[in-house]
């Protein structure tokens, strides 16, 4: 795993020139692994053969989530092409686990704003995810 | 050119956003004036609010930023068993090196002998989780992936632990500095202090901790030029601050920063102001 991280983010040279960019390139394999980690365990519930950790010791305990998270994984696809920036916040904040401040500081824009695009783009996400009734006819 | 979905959510997210700034009891009035009779538009910013409300709870609650963190994920489970004789991987514990509220640092060996080779491992206490420091574990693994050489001891395994304390940077540098590696170090501290900076106010005590672990990495490196400003300032900021035992050592540092420039005056001051702390002055 980390060999094909370091591949990846070595790829272009500029690993200390932008840490946006790092930090984008470093939550995209996190969601990588996370949701192909998510993906082999599904299989092995349904009959696979059990599944060697890809992750150096990194594992998801709660299996129940593996479902939601590939769920959100096609989802966030979804969200990439309707609105690149607020897919790349989230995956960030999710994935690369940065806090609100971090993303501003990131973004340069302010925490307000970007608390307000993740709050956006989380209803968004939760209603391709089955939430949010609607609401009864005027 | 935006497409007709793009365009759309472009306006239905403007309106989710606007809202989201409006306190509660003016939203209503708020949605009514923005969608301006377009019962279908009205209707879509109403069912994203509805799921907004119900995305506080389960998995996107964790995009929540009150605190709750991303799902949870076991970033070592081999951290529990931290003993000497512990194995993590090929490579056996001999001995813990250090350990802090964020980071564990064990000597180890390699287990199988297929070669000589004593290591330093890096791991996160058990009680630590979450996607986050796994993103970090990575970032980490970059910097320490640099830093390889046959004159330092290999890193196996580190973690990045909390973003805005940026501690185990800390931490390694430090470690590094006293073992008479400077360049590693300062690699180390200086993105430890660029950390700080985005998380704290320049002046904030925090900040000034890594400046005085900075300037003391300098100076003992003999480039007391570059360690002098950082020393002064390291200094000055935590004077005011609780964090006794660091003003101290940066007093310390500038008196022997003095003494190897031959700088009798200065140091005749940094002596005095030594010798006032010591009496509690």
């Amino acid at each position: 795993v980390h060999e094909a991280f370091l591949r990846l983010v070595n790829q272009d040279g500029q690993q200390w020139r932008c840490r946006g960019h790092f930090f984008n390139l470093a939550s995209k394999m996190m969601r990588r692994i996370l949701v192909d980690h998510s993906r082999h365990r599904a299989s092995a519930r349904r009959g696979g053969n059990l599944v060697i950790l890809p992750l150096d010791g990194v594992e998801i305990p709660a299996a129940g989530r593996d479902v939601d998270l590939l769920a959100l994984d096609q989802a966030l696809d979804q969200l990439a092409e309707l609105d690149l920036e607020k897919a790349e916040l989230v995956e960030m904040r999710f994935f690369g686990g940065l806090t609100v401040e971090e993303l501003a500081t990131l973004r340069q824009s302010s925490v307000a704003t970007v608390h307000r695009q993740l709050r956006s783009a989380r209803a968004w996400l939760h209603r391709q995810l089955g939430g949010g009734r609607p609401q009864p006819e005027a | 050119m935006p497409s007709p979905d793009q365009e759309r959510w472009q306006r239905v997210d403007a309106i989710l956003q606007g809202v989201f700034g409006v306190p509660e009891p003016e939203q209503e009035a708020y949605l009514q004036r923005a969608c301006n009779g377009e019962r279908e538009l009205l209707r879509e910013v109403e069912i994203l609010l509805e799921a907004d409300r119900e995305a506080t709870q389960g998995l996107l609650g964790s995009l929540d930023a009150l605190g709750l963190d991303a799902p949870g994920i076991d970033p070592c489970p081999a951290s529990r068993e931290q003993g000497p004789g512990t194995l993590f991987g090929p490579y056996r514990v001999l001995e813990p090196l250090a350990r802090g509220g964020m980071s564990e640092v064990f000597l180890a060996e390699r287990a199988d002998g297929s070669f000589d080779r004593r290591v330093v491992i890096k791991i996160l206490p058990p009680h630590l989780g979450g996607a986050s420091w796994v993103a970090r574990f990575l970032r980490e693994q970059q910097i320490l992936g640099q830093l390889e050489h046959p004159a330092i001891a290999r890193i196996l395994d580190a973690s990045v632990n909390h973003p805005t304390r940026a501690y185990p940077w800390t931490f390694l540098g430090s470690l590094l500095d006293r073992t008479g590696r400077s360049a590693e170090a300062e690699i180390l501290l200086r993105e430890a202090l660029e950390m700080r900076r985005t998380a704290f106010p320049e002046d904030h005590p925090m900040v000034a901790e890594v400046r005085l672990r900075l300037g003391t990495c300098l100076r003992r490196a003999g480039r007391l030029d570059e360690a002098e400003p950082l020393l002064v300032r390291a200094e000055r900021e935590l004077a005011p601050s609780s964090r006794r035992k660091d003003h101290r050592q940066a007093v310390a540092e500038l008196v022997e920063l003095h003494r190897t420039r031959g700088d009798a005056v200065a140091l005749e001051h940094w002596e005095q102001k030594s010798e006032e702390l010591e009496r509690g002055e």
